[in-house]
């Protein structure tokens, strides 16, 4: 948040939620457009299962258990059904991502998400970027990592500037100065029209000095 | 408190707002849920008078069972006499068994009931509570349940909370705050 809030520099989650927030923001500011999917689609599931159990409250209200039994009986089934849907959503799709856009110009999309441990103030960033070479998609994955401290003060302001360079340094893409690298040439990487996910296994992990290459197999 | 709301995204105080919605509705399902199983309008109900001593105190919570309407004598029913608004815990005292119409044998598996209820610690039968003129309870249209476990006292915080109009209030309300405000 670009807002001077002030938060509990003690407190992790709001750490970690400031931090997130941060994220977007800047990457609005390098001309990326988030996409909002994962988040509606958690919304309407949960709007859907209130507005059942509210339609629910109001008939049993108004009418009474004896004439809305058969109502009540689909309402519920609907809405456990729903309250399942959702958990599955938030666990296997939605997870911990925190950010997905695309670049409004560059082929090249960014799928971010969060992680921190607890008591350990280190924020935990894993990006997915997907460019498109010679119509390929190629997948880079960075894990970064840094400390909260370095771009929240001592009293619970957060600090723009600090935390840009550092997610900016993370990602060179963002900066709008990065070549495509060479290691990433469509001999190394995948084919196009798949999805991130099935692509991470066996796309190059990590970046800059000591990172870890494995050679993907060529799907 | 109200800076934190307004720096929220469009979405973010949506998801807080649902998020509270969600609790207040799973627990609203559940009881429904548990209300179609026990066929009971009301299926868990707090004893808030020392009537039905030294069976039940105020206090205690009991879980009702609504399926299977042939009641004996010598079950804990509780029940809804029209036009009061507190439903009423008492032991069945006498049963009446009508005869059915045609209508009603083909239907439904019990003769209709009149049941005739007094609580263990009063010293009369239910008749001065139940409507002017009536005589008995009708099993199908006034009970909502007979009786079949309880856990002694804890409902003893509903008791507070109906008893104290502003506990209620005050305690939901900070309730809600806590789940806005909070994102974890």
């Amino acid at each position: 948040m670009a807002e001077p809030t002030k938060i509990c520099p003690y407190s992790l989650p709001d750490l970690k939620n400031t931090s997130d927030d941060a994220v977007a923001a800047y990457l609005k500011t390098k001309s990326f457009a988030q996409s909002h999917t994962l988040t509606d689609v958690r919304l309407s599931i949960s709007t859907a299962a209130c507005l059942i159990a509210g339609a629910t409250f109001y008939l049993d209200y108004t009418q009474g258990f004896e004439k809305t039994k058969t109502f009540t009986l689909y309402a519920c089934i609907a809405y456990f059904t729903l309250n399942t849907a959702l958990t599955i959503w938030l666990y296997f799709f939605e997870s911990s991502t925190i950010y997905v856009g695309k670049h409004k110009t560059a082929p090249v999309s960014l799928t971010i998400s969060s992680k921190v441990t607890k008591h350990d103030p280190t924020y935990r960033l894993k990006i997915l970027q997907t460019q498109v070479v010679d119509g390929k998609n190629i997948v880079r994955n960075r894990d970064v990592e840094g400390p909260f401290m370095d771009w929240i003060d001592d009293k619970g302001f957060f600090v723009k500037k600090p935390f840009e360079s550092w997610l900016g340094a993370s990602v060179p893409w963002i900066l709008e100065n990065e070549d495509v690298p060479k290691e990433l040439d469509s001999s190394v990487v995948t084919a196009s029209g798949r999805k991130v996910q099935e692509e991470m296994t066996g796309v190059e992990v990590g970046s800059g000095k000591g990172s870890v290459r494995r050679k993907g197999k060529k799907v | 408190m109200l800076a934190a709301l307004s720096a929220y995204q469009p979405r973010q105080l949506l998801a807080q707002v649902l998020n509270f919605g969600l609790i207040l509705s799973t627990a609203f399902m559940m009881w429904k849920s548990l209300s179609l199983v026990t066929n009971s309008p009301s299926p868990i109900v707090v004893v808030l008078s020392g009537s039905m001593e030294p069976a039940f105190q105020r206090g205690d919570l009991l879980f009702l069972w609504n399926r299977g309407a042939d009641t004996q004598v010598g079950e804990i029913v509780v029940f809804n006499i029209q036009g009061k608004s507190i439903p009423i815990v008492h032991r069945v005292l006498r049963k009446h068994v009508s005869r059915p119409s045609a209508k009603q044998s083909k239907s439904r598996a019990y003769p209709p009931l009149k049941l005739l209820t007094k609580g263990d610690n009063n010293a009369q039968d239910d008749v001065v509570l139940y409507t002017p003129g009536q005589h008995y309870i009708d099993r199908e249209k006034e009970v909502i349940g007979s009786v079949k476990a309880y856990v002694p006292f804890v409902g003893y915080v509903t008791i507070l909370l109906s008893e104290h109009p502003m506990v209620k209030t005050v305690v939901l309300g900070i309730m809600g705050l806590f789940v806005i405000l909070q994102r974890e």
